[in-house]
């Protein structure tokens, strides 16, 4: 039995966290901080030696790369 | 930790505070069978899998759980608004594409995006199939006896 999930945030509009997370970025691609591993990230993703599944919601190269981004964020020490 | 008083009560405390955080180590016995398969069947040294359970993850990623699949380690993403259940059973679905990512790889030589119906129905079929008999094994009475510590049954916390 599959179970319904709720709607995504994209479809209810970004909450606080969301914003928050999306300013986190900006500042991070502004200093420059995060772009060598993301480009990393996304050179091992042509190479065929990474991918980004997910459970729900819209599979996109966007998407893909929102999920690095918080990923390389996590690595770097990150937290809400 | 200069006597065994000390040395007791850090003993203690400590089991305490790690029995708390394994209840938050969803599917912690899959993610380590997952790691242990993948390893051995593709020819591999070691292959982590970390899994993430956070806060407002899907308004981040535009998804409920994500994962970041490479050949050399994996890093599962769940949003912790979703029920424990649910959560559950997402770790599961994405361990089901680690392991089809790689079935795949032995053909193409490359790990590649499983956005396709068809890989995702069978990661849908993994999850279901690999719940079902953790729900199975759990519900049995007969299988308890493995989760269980009989010889501590009489320990002052087991009751």
């Amino acid at each position: 039995m599959t179970l319904e999930l709720p709607m995504l945030p994209a479809q209810q509009g970004f909450s606080e966290a969301g914003q928050q997370f999306l300013d986190a970025i900006y500042s991070s691609r502004q200093a420059g901080t995060d772009s060598e591993k993301i480009s990393a990230l996304t050179a091992y993703m042509k190479k065929g030696e990474l991918i980004v599944t997910s459970y729900s919601g819209e599979d996109s190269e966007k998407n893909d790369l929102l999920a690095l981004e918080y990923f390389v964020l996590i690595e770097n020490g990150f937290d809400e | 930790m200069s006597d065994g008083n000390e040395l007791a009560n850090f003993a203690s405390s400590s089991a305490g505070k790690i029995f708390e955080l394994s209840k938050q180590c969803l599917m912690a016995h899959s993610a380590r069978a997952v790691e242990t398969y993948v390893a051995k069947q593709y020819n591999l040294g070691n292959y982590p899998i970390k899994i993430h359970i956070r806060d407002g993850y899907a308004a981040k990623a535009q998804s409920f759980a994500k994962a970041i699949i490479s050949v050399e380690w994996c890093s599962i993403f769940i949003d912790s608004s979703l029920g424990k259940e649910r959560q559950r059973r997402a770790i599961a679905h994405e361990l089901g594409h680690v392991i089809l990512a790689f079935e795949k790889r032995k053909e193409s030589g490359r790990l590649e995006r499983a956005s396709d119906r068809l890989s995702e129905d069978g990661c849908g079929i993994f999850e279901e199939e690999l719940c079902a008999l953790h729900h199975r094994f759990n519900s049995d009475p007969n299988h308890r006896h493995e989760v269980l510590f009989p010889s501590l049954a009489d320990h002052r916390l087991a009751s």
